[in-house]
C-alpha cells in the first residue's frame, strides 16, 4: 500500500514535470501580452485592453512569436519602443526586488515567527488528547 | 433646498464634536448623563445626516440643476434609478454617502450595546463620532451642495459605465463593508482603554465584523460581476488598483475573523486580536482614500480632488494613536494564555493569519510600489496581473491546504491519531492529483486540484460526522445535520463558506488557465473560430439610444446542430467621447462563450474579440453559497441546551470516548441544568 502510495506520488510528479510544454500560438500571445501595460490606458494590460494600439500590439506580439522569437526578446522590444513602463510588472531587478521579495519574507517571517514562539520540541505522542468542539 | 442641506451637513459636524467631547468626558468621569448626551448627539448627527442625503437625492431625482453636483452627474435622460445612484456616483456624493452610513452603523451599533456595555459604549461613541467628524470635515469641505451663478437646461449626466445595475450595488456594499469595520475597530479602542481585555468586545461586536466582511465580499463579488458583463475584457478581476484597496481590507478582516475565534474560544490572541483590527480598519480608509481621492491611476478614477493631505494626516493619526494605545496597554495583553501546541486548532489559525496578512501585505506593496517609485522620483511603473497571479497561486493553495487541516484539528492539542482522521482527504487529493495530472498538464492546475479536493473531503467529512452522530444516537442522518446547524450556527455556517469558496476556487482556476481568445476580423457571412466553437458573423445593425450611438452584431453560435444568436452592442457616447462595448456572453456550467464587438469599417466587416472562459458560472455560485453560510454564522445560536441532552456536545460521540471528554460532556449537562438561563456559545 506503502509503495502504491510512493509510485503513485513519483508517476504524478512526472506528469507534471512533462506538463511544461508550451501552449498554442494564442497562448503564448496571451501571455506576452498580459505581462505588458497598454500605454494609453490607465491600468490594463495590453491582454486585456480595448484600445487600438493595444489591438496593434497584441498583432505585431503574434507576429513576432510566430517568426519564432522568444516571449522575452519581444518583451525586450517593446520595452525598447516604450521604456520600461511598459511592463505590466517591474522585473526582480533594482527596486524591484523589493516588491518581488515582499510576499515570500511576510510569508516566511510570520511562519518562522508563528514555529519560534509556539513551537513545541516534546515529542509528539498518542496521549495528547485535544479538546474538541462541543 | 441647497441652503437647508449645507445647513444640515454644518449642524451634523457641530453635533459629531459635541458628541465625541462629551462622549469622552462621560466616559473619563464615569459620568452615565454625559455619556447619553454624547450618544444622543451621535444619533442627532445622524439625522441631521440623513436630512442632508434626502435634500441631495431629492436635487438629484428632481433635476434640481442649480446644484452643481446634479449638473454633473445627472442629464434629463438619465432614468431614475440612476439619478439615485448618482449620488454615490462622484466625489462629494459618495463622501456624503460613506459619512451617512457611517453615522448610521455608528448609532446603530452605540444604541445596541450601551445598556449592555455602557463604559465601552461610552468610549465607543468617542471613537466613532471623532472618525465620523472627521469625514463630515471632508464633506463640507467637498461642498455636495455648491450651486451654480445660472441654472443650465441640461446636465452632464452620469458616466455611461455606471449605468448599470452592478454599479447601482457595487460601492454602497463595499462602502458598508468599510464604515461597519469601524465599529469592531472603535470597540477595540475602548476596550484598550477601559482594561477590559477579555473577548467581551469581540463578542459584542462580532455581528457587526462578519455583516461588514460579508458587505465588503459581496461588494467585491458585484464589482467583478459588472465589470465581466459590462467592460468587454472577459474578465470579472483585473487587479486594478482600487479593486485592490478594496481587497486588502477584506483579506485583514479574515485573518481577524478566525482569530477572534480563538480569543473568544481560548482567550489567547487579545494583543493580536487588537492589532488585526486596527489594521482592518486602518485598510479600510486607506481603501476609502486611494479610491476617492484618485491618487492611483485606475479604471476607477471617476473622481479627483484635493482632500489626499487631510486624509493622509488623519491615516497617519488614526495608525499612530491606535498602536501608541496598544504600546501602553502592553503589559495587560501579555497575560492572556499561550498556544500550547501548534498541531492545534488554534496553531492552524495563527498559520492562516500568516497567509492572509502576507496576502494582503503583498497586494499592498503591489499596490503602493508605483507610487511610492514616483514619489521617490523614479519612472512609471506598473504592478500588473503577473505579479498578482504570481503571488495568490501558492497562497491560494497553502490556504486551501490549511483549510483541509484546520477542519480536522482539535483545539489545544491534537494527538498523533489525529492523522487518521485525514486519511480519506488524503487519499482524495492523491486520486484527483494522478487524475489530473493526466488530463489538465499544467502542475500549478494540479496542485490546487489536490489541496482543493483534500480541503473539500475535509470539509465534507466535517457535515458527515455530523450526520452521523445524529443516526448513530437513533435521530436520523439529516436531522443530525439540521440538529449540528442549530446548535452551532458559527461552525457550521463557516464549513458552508469553506465550501461555497471552495467552489469559487473552481471557477478561479479554470478561468485563469484555461482562458482561450481569439480576434478577428470578418466580413458578413465569414466564420471564424475561438476554442470548440465557430462563430458565423451575420451583420450589423445601426442604432441609437438617448445619448449613444449604437452598433449591434448579429453572430450565430452553432452547436450540436442548433443555432444560437449573439448580438454584442457597441455604444459610442458622444458626450464623453467614450466607447462601451457591451460583451454578449453565451454561459453555461462549463464554460462561458463571451463576444465583444471591437470595431466596424464601412463596408460592414467587423472586428471581434472572443473568449471562452471556462467555470465562470462557479465563481457566482460558490460566491452565493458563502454568502449563505456567512448568514447562517450570523443566525442566533439556539437551543444549545436541549442539544447537550438530545445528543451531547458532537465529538464526544463521534469518537471513541476518552475520559476528559466524557467528564467535560457531563460538566457540561450540569452546567446547563444549573443555570437554565444560559445558552450561548459553547
Amino acid at each position: 500500500m506503502r509503495w502504491a502510495g510512493l509510485l503513485a506520488a513519483v508517476l504524478t510528479a512526472l506528469w507534471c514535470a512533462g506538463a511544461w510544454a508550451s501552449g498554442d500560438l494564442d497562448e503564448r500571445v496571451r501571455a506576452v501580452a498580459s505581462r505588458l501595460m497598454c500605454p494609453v490606458c490607465e491600468g490594463r494590460t495590453v491582454a486585456d485592453s480595448t484600445s487600438e494600439l493595444a489591438a496593434q500590439m497584441r498583432a505585431v506580439i503574434r507576429e513576432k512569436l510566430a517568426q519564432g522569437e522568444t516571449e522575452d526578446a519581444v518583451l525586450a522590444y517593446f520595452v525598447e519602443r516604450y521604456g520600461p513602463s511598459v511592463l505590466a510588472t517591474p522585473p526582480a531587478a533594482g527596486s524591484g526586488w523589493v516588491l518581488w521579495l515582499a510576499p515570500a519574507a511576510l510569508a516566511a517571517g510570520g511562519a518562522g515567527y508563528v514555529v519560534y514562539r509556539f513551537g513545541r520540541r516534546s515529542p509528539w505522542t498518542w496521549a495528547d488528547d485535544g479538546e474538541a468542539e462541543g | 433646498m441647497s441652503e437647508l442641506g449645507g445647513f444640515a451637513a454644518a449642524l451634523a459636524l457641530a453635533l459629531c464634536a459635541y458628541a465625541a467631547g462629551a462622549s469622552f468626558h462621560g466616559a473619563r468621569t464615569g459620568s452615565p448623563r454625559w455619556a447619553d448626551s454624547g450618544a444622543r448627539a451621535l444619533w442627532a448627527a445622524g439625522a441631521a445626516l440623513t436630512v442632508c442625503v434626502a435634500t441631495l437625492l431629492y436635487a438629484l431625482v428632481t433635476w434640481d440643476f442649480r446644484l452643481s453636483y446634479v449638473v454633473r452627474n445627472t442629464s434629463l435622460a438619465t432614468p431614475l434609478l440612476y439619478r439615485v445612484s448618482a449620488l454615490w456616483g462622484a466625489q462629494a456624493g459618495s463622501l456624503l454617502f460613506w459619512s451617512w452610513l457611517l453615522a448610521l452603523v455608528a448609532s446603530a451599533a452605540v444604541a445596541g450595546q450601551r445598556r449592555q456595555h455602557p463604559q465601552l459604549s461610552a468610549w465607543a461613541c468617542a471613537v466613532l463620532s471623532a472618525v465620523l467628524g472627521f469625514f463630515l470635515f471632508l464633506v463640507v469641505l467637498e461642498r455636495p451642495f455648491r450651486t451654480l451663478p445660472f441654472a443650465p437646461a441640461d446636465g452632464r449626466g452620469l458616466n455611461p459605465l455606471l449605468e448599470d445595475p452592478g454599479m447601482v450595488a457595487h460601492p454602497p456594499l463595499l462602502y458598508m463593508g468599510f464604515v461597519g469595520l469601524a465599529v469592531p475597530y472603535a470597540f477595540a479602542m475602548a476596550a484598550l482603554v477601559t482594561r477590559r481585555l477579555d473577548a467581551g468586545w469581540i463578542a459584542a461586536t462580532r455581528r457587526w465584523t462578519v455583516a461588514s466582511w460579508l458587505s465588503l465580499g459581496a461588494g467585491l463579488v458585484v464589482g467583478g460581476w459588472w465589470a465581466y458583463r459590462t467592460l468587454g475584457w472577459g474578465g470579472y478581476w483585473g487587479w486594478d488598483p482600487v479593486e485592490n484597496a478594496a481587497l486588502v481590507p477584506w483579506l485583514v478582516a479574515t485573518a481577524y475573523l478566525h482569530s477572534a475565534v480563538v480569543q473568544e474560544r481560548r482567550g489567547a490572541f487579545a494583543a493580536w486580536n487588537l492589532t488585526l483590527v486596527v489594521l482592518a480598519f486602518g485598510t479600510a480608509v486607506l481603501g476609502t482614500f486611494l479610491t476617492r481621492t484618485g491618487l492611483v491611476v485606475s479604471v476607477h478614477s471617476f473622481a479627483r480632488s484635493e482632500i489626499g493631505p487631510y486624509f493622509l494626516g488623519f491615516m497617519a493619526l488614526l495608525l499612530a494613536a491606535s498602536f501608541a494605545l496598544v504600546a501602553w496597554r502592553w503589559d495587560d495583553l501579555r497575560g492572556s494564555p499561550p498556544v500550547e501546541d501548534l498541531r492545534s486548532r488554534e496553531g492552524a489559525f495563527l498559520f492562516n493569519n500568516v497567509l492572509f496578512l502576507s496576502f494582503a501585505g503583498a497586494v499592498l506593496v503591489g499596490t503602493l510600489y508605483p507610487l511610492a517609485i514616483q514619489a521617490a522620483g523614479g519612472p512609471q511603473v506598473f504592478v500588473g496581473p503577473p505579479y498578482f497571479h504570481a503571488v495568490a497561486a501558492p497562497v491560494g493553495v497553502a490556504l486551501l491546504v490549511l483549510m483541509g487541516v484546520a477542519v480536522g484539528l482539535p483545539w489545544r492539542r491534537a494527538g498523533a491519531g489525529v492523522v487518521a482522521r485525514f486519511r480519506y482527504p488524503l487519499f482524495a487529493a492523491l486520486m484527483v492529483a494522478m487524475g489530473s495530472g493526466v488530463v489538465l498538464r499544467r502542475p500549478g492546475v494540479v496542485a490546487a486540484a489536490a489541496a482543493l479536493s483534500f480541503a473539500l473531503s475535509a470539509t465534507l467529512q466535517a457535515f458527515h460526522d455530523a450526520g452521523r452522530a445524529g443516526a448513530r444516537i437513533g435521530r436520523g442522518y439529516l436531522q443530525g445535520l439540521l440538529e449540528a446547524f442549530r446548535t452551532q450556527p458559527r461552525r457550521y455556517g463557516g464549513y458552508v463558506v469553506h465550501l461555497g469558496v471552495l467552489v469559487m476556487v473552481v471557477g478561479i482556476v479554470g478561468s485563469h488557465a484555461y482562458v482561450r481568445e481569439r480576434e478577428v476580423t470578418v466580413r458578413p457571412g465569414q466564420s471564424f473560430a475561438v476554442g470548440p466553437y465557430v462563430l458565423r458573423y451575420r451583420g450589423l445593425e445601426a442604432g441609437a439610444t438617448a445619448l449613444a450611438d449604437a452598433r449591434r452584431a448579429t453572430v450565430e453560435l452553432r452547436e450540436d446542430g442548433r443555432s444560437l444568436v449573439l448580438q454584442p452592442v457597441r455604444l459610442f457616447y458622444p458626450r464623453w467621447g467614450q466607447v462601451v462595448s457591451r460583451p454578449a456572453i453565451r454561459s453555461t456550467w462549463r464554460e462561458d462563450v463571451y463576444v465583444v464587438l471591437w470595431a466596424f469599417q464601412p463596408d460592414g466587416s467587423a472586428t471581434f474579440r472572443a473568449w471562452v472562459n471556462p467555470l465562470v458560472r462557479w465563481v457566482w455560485l460558490g460566491a452565493l453559497l458563502a454568502g449563505l453560510g456567512t448568514v447562517v454564522t450570523l443566525w442566533p445560536q439556539g437551543g444549545s441546551r436541549r442539544a447537550v441532552f438530545a445528543l451531547g456536545p458532537w465529538p464526544v460521540r463521534a469518537q471513541p470516548a476518552r475520559d476528559g471528554h466524557r467528564g467535560r460532556a457531563v460538566r457540561e449537562v450540569l452546567r446547563a441544568l444549573r443555570s437554565p438561563r444560559e445558552g450561548g456559545e459553547p
